[in-house]
């Protein structure tokens, strides 16, 4: 190319203008209200529940890190390119956010640029034409002339599961008092906090629109980080729940028993590069319709009895709420979202626990329990990060106080 | 998004209003690209510095050729100057100019003239690739490159002058 054409190339590459007015206004009202994929809800089909309850103890928990430390810096990045364009805007130093797992050697101390781009314009491949203009057969697709380019080096990094505590769930116990008669109880768990921790391949959040997809988001994150990887650590608290059951006893061991149940499902998903990301407050709330099977073995003494239960429940969201909040070099920014539509979210599973239960009196409609177990929750293809998804075979370990009401 | 946007912006701004002269038409064409980058930015596959830049360069060019092709008087075959091989392409003469003249000559080009110009020098297509992008002949594109850079040069000469 003749030099006078690369200069003026050059001189147009670098070139601003001033936008039109009110273009963004126009820009905003046209993006469409993209509502959650609703990701269709196999029924699945129960697993068949082991005849061994009673040996299921509480589990070993695995050994993990303590509610609130997180993961050890893990990888070192890609170095800063030698120049930035000049259009290119730097934010001033800031050190790099305490609570990324990613150490960038080159970019620690510098905040990446927001629009970082080579002078020459860049070929990109005829896959990335969108649709749209992949459709207008008839109108000639103009395809920048090929250049070659280095190609991004994001790692991946493998899902590390990491359970902190047991899951803490209010059981469904089987109260065989009388032959035949039927009983109902009302329990609550004692929940215990708790971390899972897992990381994974960049998706961060911007968090300033819920009508587009988070992959929408993730990727301009990125691109806006160019020379840096994002990550994506996802930390659930244990879940909380509060129950009623109403069990029969068919026999003076056997009882069938269902009810509801309420459970508080809250995790932080923190994503973006280690000086531009977004903080995340997730909150579901699922109401669960269980069904289990209980056999009891009362024991000379009235007032104690093992039990064991296998059952499944199915659990549906009733309310869900997405706070987001953006940071840049560790500084929280104005920006945030909140987000309230509820998810399609529906999640069954299945357990089976062994306990013993102490009435507080012979008489007394009043006992406590403690029994372990396991739960294992189903794919429900889902794309919420929640602890159910992401440790789906957890033990279950659960104290409580128990009202039994009889005929 | 909205980092997106100002960040990108005032460079595809320039980028649009090469193409097309009516700044109406420059907002109405931005407005319909951003949209498309924004529903379409998951599919695209970062490859290094630069993709980005170029990919949203292309979303916004081609829907300017598309608006200039809605144009049923798009003028592409112009008589004044002779059909005259493209063989020196030499320098009009705008390195020192300032950006916004330079850019409003090129704004003031016919709508041929200075979509074929635009695609040779700043998106790098050779006569062929324009011929076959514009449904023209790659002679065609040739003559219409040379024509536009006579015109730039014809206005260069008139500014110069003006500006002495």
């Amino acid at each position: 190319m003749e030099d006078w054409k690369k200069e003026l190339k050059s001189r147009f590459d670098d070139f601003q203008m001033r936008e039109p007015e009110g273009l963004w206004d126009s820009i905003e009202k046209e993006l469409p209200d993209k509502k959650r994929k609703v990701i269709p809800f196999g029924w699945i089909t129960l697993a068949a529940v082991t005849a061994a309850a009673a040996a299921l103890a509480v589990f070993v928990v695995p050994k993990g890190r303590n509610a609130g430390n997180l993961p050890e810096p893990i990888a070192v990045l890609e170095e800063a390119p030698a120049s930035f364009d000049e259009n290119v805007s730097i934010l001033p130093e800031i050190p790099s956010s305490p609570k990324s797992p990613v150490i960038v050697k080159s970019l620690a101390e510098v905040i990446p640029v927001v629009y970082d781009e080579q002078k020459s314009i860049e070929s990109v491949s005829a896959e990335e034409v969108n649709e749209e203009d992949a459709q207008e057969g008839e109108e000639k697709e103009f395809i920048p002339s090929e250049v070659p380019s280095r190609e991004a080096q994001f790692t991946r990094r493998n899902k590390s599961e990491q359970l902190d505590n047991e899951f803490i769930d209010s059981p469904i116990v089987a109260i065989p008092k009388k032959k035949g008669g039927l009983s109902y109880k009302i329990s609550t768990s004692a929940s215990r906090t708790s971390t899972t921790s897992s990381s994974g391949y960049g998706n961060s959040i911007l968090g300033t629109r819920s009508d587009i997809s988070l992959d929408s988001y993730s990727n301009m994150r990125r691109l806006l980080s160019t020379n840096q990887a994002t990550e994506k650590t996802v930390t659930h608290r244990m879940p909380a729940r509060i129950s009623f059951d109403v069990v029969y006893n068919i026999t003076d061991r056997i009882g069938i028993g269902t009810g509801l149940s309420r459970t508080s499902l809250s995790s932080n998903i923190h994503s973006g590069t280690s000086t531009m990301y977004t903080d995340s407050e997730q909150k579901m709330v699922l109401l669960g319709i269980p069904i289990s099977l209980y056999y009891g073995i009362p024991l000379s003494a009235k007032w104690l009895e093992v039990y064991a239960s296998v059952g499944g429940m199915w659990e549906k969201a009733v309310d869900y709420s997405l706070d987001s909040h953006e940071y840049i070099g560790g500084q929280k920014t104005s920006a945030k979202s909140h987000s309230e539509e509820v998810p399609s979210y529906n999640q069954w599973s299945v357990n089976a626990v062994a306990g013993v239960r102490i009435s507080l009196s012979e008489k007394s409609a009043w006992s406590v329990f403690a029994e372990g177990g396991a739960v294992r929750h189903f794919d429900n293809g889902s794309e919420i990060p929640t602890i159910y998804n992401d440790k789906p075979l957890m033990p279950l370990l659960n104290f409580g106080l128990r009202y039994s009401i009889n005929n | 998004m909205r980092d997106f946007y100002s960040s990108t912006v005032s460079y595809l701004t320039g980028v649009c209003s090469r193409y097309i002269p009516d700044n109406d038409v420059v907002k109405d064409i931005l407005q319909e690209a951003y949209i498309k980058i924004f529903k379409s930015i998951d599919k695209f596959q970062y490859r290094g510095a630069g993709s980005l830049k170029a990919w949203v360069t292309r979303i916004v060019v081609n829907d300017c050729l598309k608006s200039l092709k809605k144009k049923k008087n798009v003028q592409l075959i112009d008589n004044k100057y002779p059909d005259i091989p493209d063989e020196e392409d030499t320098d009009p003469g705008m390195g020192d100019l300032p950006m916004n003249v330079i850019l409003d000559m090129i704004r003031s080009l016919p709508d041929g003239y200075r979509t074929v110009f635009n695609l040779f020098v700043f998106e790098n297509k050779s006569h062929k690739e324009i011929a076959s992008l514009l449904g023209i002949k790659e002679n065609s594109s040739a003559s219409q490159y040379f024509r536009a850079r006579m015109m730039l040069v014809e206005k260069i000469e008139k500014y110069r002058k003006e500006h002495r």
